[in-house]
């Protein structure tokens, strides 16, 4: 079991990644290639939108005007 | 020297919203607000929303395995008027709808706001608007990498968002 990654993390992974999670308990025993592919990453989609948008409203002076020095 | 004219929080939390790879347990529901710089700031009328923009980055690996993958979820309420005038911001608040982070990577996320401005200038009537930034990092035993976002929000409801790292 290697706690250091959390076990609980490696539990979701698919069947197959859990015995290979298993068996790497020791980093060092890992050959480059699997290591760097499964370390390596890209960063995917990154951009934020709006979801269902409220309508704008316009910004009224309201009756604050008699309050304006 | 308190005016409706200028903007004031009365909220202002920073904190963790993702960490060691878990979303908080219990986020705040009033995170940040832009509010006129008067006593009776609670008396605003006519809010709007909530307006919300999702952020949802994904990481994938050499595999195709989408190693981390959170979504988040920046809402404010808007057209909040004081005295029948302005558009004000009466609060924002962030929700963590997904996070997945799968074995061997971590992810730390943090929101912070800014001082709530007025967008308009003097003479007119007061455009609340907040900047909020959500950020950290994605890491592994070999690398890490800074993630973040920047929102800057305005009481008439729109917004302006960019990547910040």
């Amino acid at each position: 079991m290697n706690d250091f990654y959390g076990s609980d993390k490696k539990d979701a992974l698919p069947h197959e990644w859990q015995q290979w999670a298993d068996k790497s308990g020791d980093l060092q025993q890992l050959d480059e290639n699997t290591k760097a592919q499964y370390f390596g990453v890209n960063l995917g989609s990154d951009h934020a939108e709006p979801r269902d948008e409220v309508a704008q409203v316009d910004v009224p002076q309201g009756d604050l005007q008699e309050g304006m020095a | 020297m308190a005016s409706w004219e200028a903007i004031k929080d009365t909220v202002e939390w920073a904190g963790k919203l993702i960490e060691n790879g878990r979303p908080h347990a219990s986020l705040p529901r009033q995170m940040a607000n832009a509010v006129p710089d008067v006593n009776d700031w609670q008396s605003l009328t006519d809010v709007k929303g909530p307006q919300t923009i999702l952020w949802s980055p994904h990481y994938t690996n050499g595999f195709g395995l989408d190693v981390v993958k959170f979504k988040v979820a920046l809402n404010w309420d808007f057209g909040a008027r004081y005295q029948n005038g302005g558009a004000f911001i009466p609060n924002v608040w962030v929700e963590v709808q997904e996070c997945r982070v799968l074995w061997g990577f971590d992810v730390d996320l943090e929101f912070r706001a800014q001082r709530p401005t007025n967008a308009n200038s003097s003479g007119q009537p007061p455009h609340a608007r907040i900047t909020c930034e959500i950020f950290g990092t994605v890491s592994n035993v070999i690398n890490s990498w800074e993630v973040g976002y920047g929102f800057t929000l305005f009481g008439d409801g729109h917004s302006e968002s960019r990547a910040t790292n």
